[in-house]
Parts: C-alpha cells; sequence; structure tokens
C-alpha cells in the first residue's frame, strides 16, 4: 500500500461573459478494492449548488448549474489516494468485448492485430499489443484532438495518450481480451492522463501503451468506460449573448507519494 | 358505404383544413405534406381484431420484460435464447441507462407494431419501440369521417378509437412520479408536430418546447410564465435518445434538456418512452421476439414474424445463400426503408457482391421472405 497525495485544477477561460452554464465533472477518483480516496475536496467556481451521483460505470458525477454571466469556470479536487496492487476483481461486464464508437477496428487494424505475438497468458498478450502500439505509434501532442477515433489515430500513426489507450483497447477486443478506458492521474505533475484495463481471469489489470508499460502502483483511476466518451472529465453547455466563444484550458495536475 | 364514398374528396379537403401534416426533408428541403387517407377503410371484423388486439399485447408485454431484462440480469443473453451479439453490438444499446429502474418498470409505453396482412394471415414485419409516432392520424382521421358522413356510423357497428387521448393520459398519470405531464416536442420543425400538438391538447398535457423545461436539484421543472416552475412528473419525449441531454449524449444537442438523465436516474421524472429501447426493436433483435414470447410468457406467440432468416445460423446462411433470388435482404444498421435490396432486382455482378458481403459480415444482415400483401379490392 501506498499513499499519494493528489491535486488536480482545470480552469477554463472564456473569451466573453458566458452564463446559463451546465455542466457535469468526472472529475472525483473512484473507490474500489485497490483504490481508497480520502480528505478530498471539490472546489468548484463560481460556486454553485452542485448535486452528487454515479453514472451507469460506477464513476462519480458531480453536476450543477451557473446561471449568473462569468468569464472563467474552475474546478480542483485534491485529496489523498490509498493505492494497493493495481487490480480489480469483478465480474466481467460483457459490453466491454465489444466495438464501441470510438474503437472500431479498421481492416488495417485489424491486418496489425494479427502480427502481434499470442502471449502463454492474457497478460502476456495483453503487454505485447501494448508494447505494439508503443511502437507503432508516435506521440506528439496536438496532432489529434479529443474526437478523433483509434481508427483515425492509427492510419495518423501519432497521438496522444488517449489516441494509444483506444488503439490498445480495439486490438485487445480483436483479441478477444476485454478491454476498458481507464481515465486519471499518475504519480508526477503534469497533465490527466489515460490508460487501458484488460480482464483476465476474474480481475482486470491496467496496462499503459503510452509509457510501454504494466500498471502496479502510482496511478489513480477517476473513471473507466467503453472508452473516452464514457470517462470526460469535463461536459458542459453555455449561452452566450456576445456570439462565438473561444476556450481556453489550464490543467495541472499534481501527485506526490507521501511515502517517501 | 354508399353515402361515405361520396365523401371522400370532402374528408381530405377538411384533413388540409385541420392542418393534418407529416414532413419530409428531401434533397435539404422541408416539404410539408398532407397525411394521405383514404376514407373506404379495411374492414377488420370483431373477432379477428379480438385476437389482432391479444397478439399485439402479448408481443408489447414481452418486449417490456425482455427491455428490463436486458437492462439489469440479462438472463436471456445467459441462457442462450438470445446471441450477446445481437444486444452488445445493437446500436440501440444504451449503456448510459443501465441501473436505472422506470417507473412501474415500463420501457414501451407506446409501442408502434408493423401489421401487414397476407393472403395466409397477419404478419409482424417490426417493432417501433424508440419514439413511434403517427396515434393521431387514425383519431382526427376518424373524426373527420363521422362528421362528413355520419350514417355509415350509425349503419355499421364501428369500434370507438375516440378513448386513445384517456388512456394516454390514464399511462402518464399512472407511471408520473409527481407533477404535471408534458408532451416535449423538438418544434414546430419537426415532422410530427401537428401530432405532438394534437396528443397534448387531448391527453390533457402541456405541450412543451426545450427551453420551457429545466433541471433543478435533479428535478424536471416547467417554466410557467409567471416564473415560477412547476414540477413535471411524466415527459412524453418526442425527440430521440441522443439528444435528450447534451450531459450524457451529444452534446450539442440544443433541443435536449441538460440534466434530464439524472432527474430520470434519481427516480424524478418519468420518461415515456424510456431511453434506451432501440435495443429491442432493431431488425436483428426482431428474429428473436417470437423466442421472447415463449421464454418470458411461457406462451405461443399470436401473431408471426414475417418468415425471417438470420445469417448468424448456420443452417440460416445456407438457407439464404442458396434461395437469394427469392428473398429480400436487410442491412439491421439502417431504418426507414434503406438498406432493402431484393435479390431477383439485382444485377449478376451486385448479386454476387451481395452474397459476399453477407458471408463476410453475417451479424449485418437479416432476410425475410417476400410477402404478397392483401391489397383491397376495389
Amino acid at each position: 500500500m501506498k499513499t499519494y497525495a493528489f491535486d488536480f485544477k482545470n480552469k477554463i477561460i472564456f473569451s466573453k461573459a458566458i452564463e446559463n452554464q451546465n455542466f457535469i465533472l468526472k472529475c472525483v477518483p473512484l473507490n474500489y478494492s485497490a483504490q481508497r480516496i480520502f480528505d478530498e475536496d471539490v472546489i468548484i467556481s463560481p460556486s454553485c449548488k452542485v448535486t452528487s451521483s454515479e453514472d451507469s460505470f460506477g464513476n462519480y458525477t458531480r453536476a450543477g448549474f451557473i446561471k449568473c454571466p462569468h468569464k472563467e469556470f474552475e474546478y480542483n479536487i485534491c485529496g489523498k489516494a490509498l493505492l494497493g496492487t493495481y487490480m480489480e476483481v469483478t465480474p466481467l461486464e460483457r459490453l466491454f468485448l465489444f466495438e464501441s464508437q470510438m474503437t472500431k477496428a479498421s481492416d488495417e487494424m485489424k491486418a496489425f492485430a494479427e502480427t502481434i505475438k499470442k502471449g502463454e497468458t492474457v497478460h502476456k498478450t495483453a503487454l505485447n499489443v501494448s508494447h505494439a502500439v508503443y511502437e507503432k505509434m508516435t506521440y506528439e501532442p496536438f496532432s489529434t484532438n479529443v474526437e478523433t477515433t483509434a481508427a483515425e489515430a492509427f492510419a495518423l500513426g501519432k497521438g496522444v495518450c488517449q489516441d494509444y489507450a483506444h488503439i490498445t483497447i480495439a486490438l485487445l477486443r480483436q483479441s478477444g481480451i476485454a478491454a476498458r478506458y481507464a481515465a486519471g492521474l499518475m504519480e508526477g505533475e503534469g497533465e490527466t492522463h489515460a490508460w487501458v484495463d484488460y480482464y483476465a481471469g476474474n480481475a482486470w489489470y491496467g496496462v499503459d501503451p503510452t509509457n510501454n508499460k504494466k500498471i502496479d502502483y502510482s496511478y489513480i483511476k477517476i473513471s473507466h468506460g467503453r472508452d473516452s466518451k464514457d470517462c470526460e472529465i469535463e461536459k458542459g453547455v453555455f449561452t452566450c449573448a456576445e456570439g462565438i466563444v473561444d476556450q481556453k484550458f489550464e490543467i495541472s495536475v499534481k501527485v506526490v507519494n507521501e511515502d517517501d | 358505404m354508399e353515402n361515405l364514398k361520396k365523401q371522400v374528396g370532402r374528408v381530405n379537403e377538411s384533413l388540409d383544413r385541420y392542418g393534418v401534416k407529416f414532413c419530409l426533408y428531401k434533397n435539404g428541403k422541408f416539404i410539408d405534406q398532407l397525411f394521405p387517407f383514404d376514407a373506404i377503410p379495411r374492414i377488420i371484423e370483431y373477432d379477428k381484431f379480438k385476437v389482432l388486439e391479444k397478439g399485439l399485447k402479448q408481443r408489447a408485454y414481452a418486449l417490456n420484460l425482455f427491455l428490463n431484462d436486458i437492462y439489469s440480469k440479462r438472463s436471456i443473453i445467459k441462457d442462450g435464447i438470445v446471441p450477446e451479439e445481437f444486444v452488445y453490438d445493437a446500436t440501440g444499446f444504451l449503456a448510459e441507462r443501465v441501473g436505472i429502474t422506470p417507473s412501474l418498470g415500463v420501457y414501451n409505453h407506446i409501442s408502434g407494431i408493423d401489421l401487414v396482412e397476407a393472403p395466409e394471415g397477419w404478419y409482424i414485419l417490426e417493432d417501433n419501440l424508440r419514439v413511434p409516432s403517427g396515434a393521431s392520424y387514425p383519431l382526427i382521421a376518424r373524426d373527420i369521417t363521422r362528421k362528413m358522413s355520419p350514417s355509415t356510423f350509425e349503419n355499421n357497428k364501428v369500434y370507438e378509437n375516440r378513448d386513445y387521448a384517456d388512456i394516454l393520459r390514464n399511462m402518464m398519470d399512472e407511471v408520473s412520479l409527481g407533477g404535471i405531464n408534458v408532451v416535449l416536442t423538438p418544434g414546430r420543425y419537426n415532422s410530427a408536430f401537428f401530432e405532438h400538438s394534437y396528443l397534448a391538447k387531448k391527453a390533457g398535457a402541456v405541450l412543451a418546447f426545450p427551453e420551457d423545461l429545466e433541471v433543478i436539484n435533479d428535478v424536471l421543472y416547467y417554466k410557467t410564465f409567471n416564473g415560477t416552475p412547476q414540477r413535471v412528473g411524466a415527459v412524453y419525449r418526442r425527440l430521440s435518445d441522443e439528444y435528450l441531454d447534451p450531459m450524457v449524449f451529444v452534446q450539442n444537442s440544443v433541443i435536449g434538456v441538460p440534466h434530464l438523465m439524472e432527474a430520470y436516474r434519481k427516480g424524478n421524472v418519468a420518461i415515456i418512452n424510456a431511453p434506451g429501447n432501440g435495443v429491442a426493436d432493431d431488425k436483428g433483435i426482431y428474429y428473436f421476439v417470437p423466442r421472447m414470447i415463449k421464454y418470458y410468457l411461457g406462451e405461443e406467440p399470436i401473431l408471426n414474424n414475417a418468415p425471417t432468416y438470420v445469417p448468424y445460423y448456420k443452417e440460416d446462411m445456407k438457407y439464404i445463400i442458396d434461395n437469394l433470388e427469392k428473398l429480400v435482404i436487410k442491412d439491421v444498421s439502417e431504418a426507414g426503408g434503406y438498406g432493402v435490396l431484393f435479390g431477383r432486382d439485382l444485377s449478376k455482378a451486385d448479386f454476387e457482391k451481395l452474397k459476399d458481403h453477407i458471408l463476410a459480415e453475417p451479424r449485418r444482415f437479416i432476410a425475410q421472405e417476400i410477402i404478397n400483401f392483401l391489397d383491397l379490392r376495389v
């Protein structure tokens, strides 16, 4: 068991004042057998009445409405996470064996999946797939966007963690391994991260294709689902009397191991 | 009946005057059309109608049980009656609603089940359980026909349909979770706007546009003119799932109500029909409805499906490939008449192409025998 302190901030700066903002956040890390969250605090500004709930995958949601005009929207989630070995024993939701909106495999991907060596165990196969994606793709910030599908990123040959995760998920499902998208935070400073859960035996395990490694500790999971669409950290709609609005994001993530 | 024949023209003129319309989008243009109506009816005798009624009820009940099952235990999959691919791969399967129990366990409050009559009897062509439209047209058509030709109704025992609005209202009251009933329309340019306003009026519900509704603290409200929000207990929504709530589905939907799904999840509002019904009216799942009736109700289906083959099953695949020229092939991912091919009409090259396509993607197609519709004798 290791304890981590985390602090995740996202500030959205609008070019013009907006109003009637409805939002839903999936920004609070999960609690499950290998992850306990405590001392957590969620601060949303401008302040408003916030309701809490869970979505169909068990992810925590915070929803609210801000009527008054404002030019900035910020949410900050901080707290501590007690992490065991990254693993979740639970019956398989068979939905995760099937393609989803963002993870449909193209013919090129199917052909690529054929070239990946099957391991003696599901773990080894999953690592092989993750490694193959890591080797095949080039990490390049801003080369893709949140709407880019696995097939598009694969054709492009580059992307960010979301794309690496989508492609890995698609290839795993092609080989009959159940896989799900995971969004969260990893040790250090930077941005939010995305990786892949795969199912073996009676439990979910993690693999991080962007960093080419099996996940053991130091990954704090915020949410999981079929693909990135189920794990959008922030979703919102608003009105603006002055026409088109530009949005600028200032994201900061800090995760520190408290045991050191 | 002689009198009715004379009045046919006037009935349609009157429908025009009442604005009984539906719209089509064609080549980017919006075409407002009159609803074509033939006042000379297809007569269904009482005994036959009772059988139809019983059969349709049986089918609707089984489909409702299927939806309850699919969004909870999924025993029909575990028991091997429906293969899981037909559920998880279906575009209508809505993972976002898993874990939400609808008020009174009702999913398909309103079912639009398409029937055709063949010389050998009635067949079910398809089920529409998402946002079926059409209920208003027979109501107003009957109303007008009655005015134009009262003698037809005096001299013949015609089965009553004027209670539809009452049934609709009672249903809404029954599933309501406290508050007023509203009919949510995406707006007056929707193809069925006439129907939305007509049914709202007849069923004593408020006709609401998306901007009239808001969710505050997980409760749905209707914004009244004086500013006091009025709680909504049941919303008969006439827009499809993907536009229902921009917080959960398509984010740039301007016809949805933000946080509606959360109000639904918390059990504060009933949504008619339930989101996620598309998993049960898919062309692929249609094949399994007779099996559902046996599985859930332990009964034999009263009404038959059109003879259908699913290439997913080897023996069906063989039949389809051997008999392609006499079958109609439907793409399960398409709807509304698109993706329908008659084997006999295809050129040699297209015919072979279709064969290869079916062999390559068996899950994507169903095949049906061509049915000889029973036309009315004129």
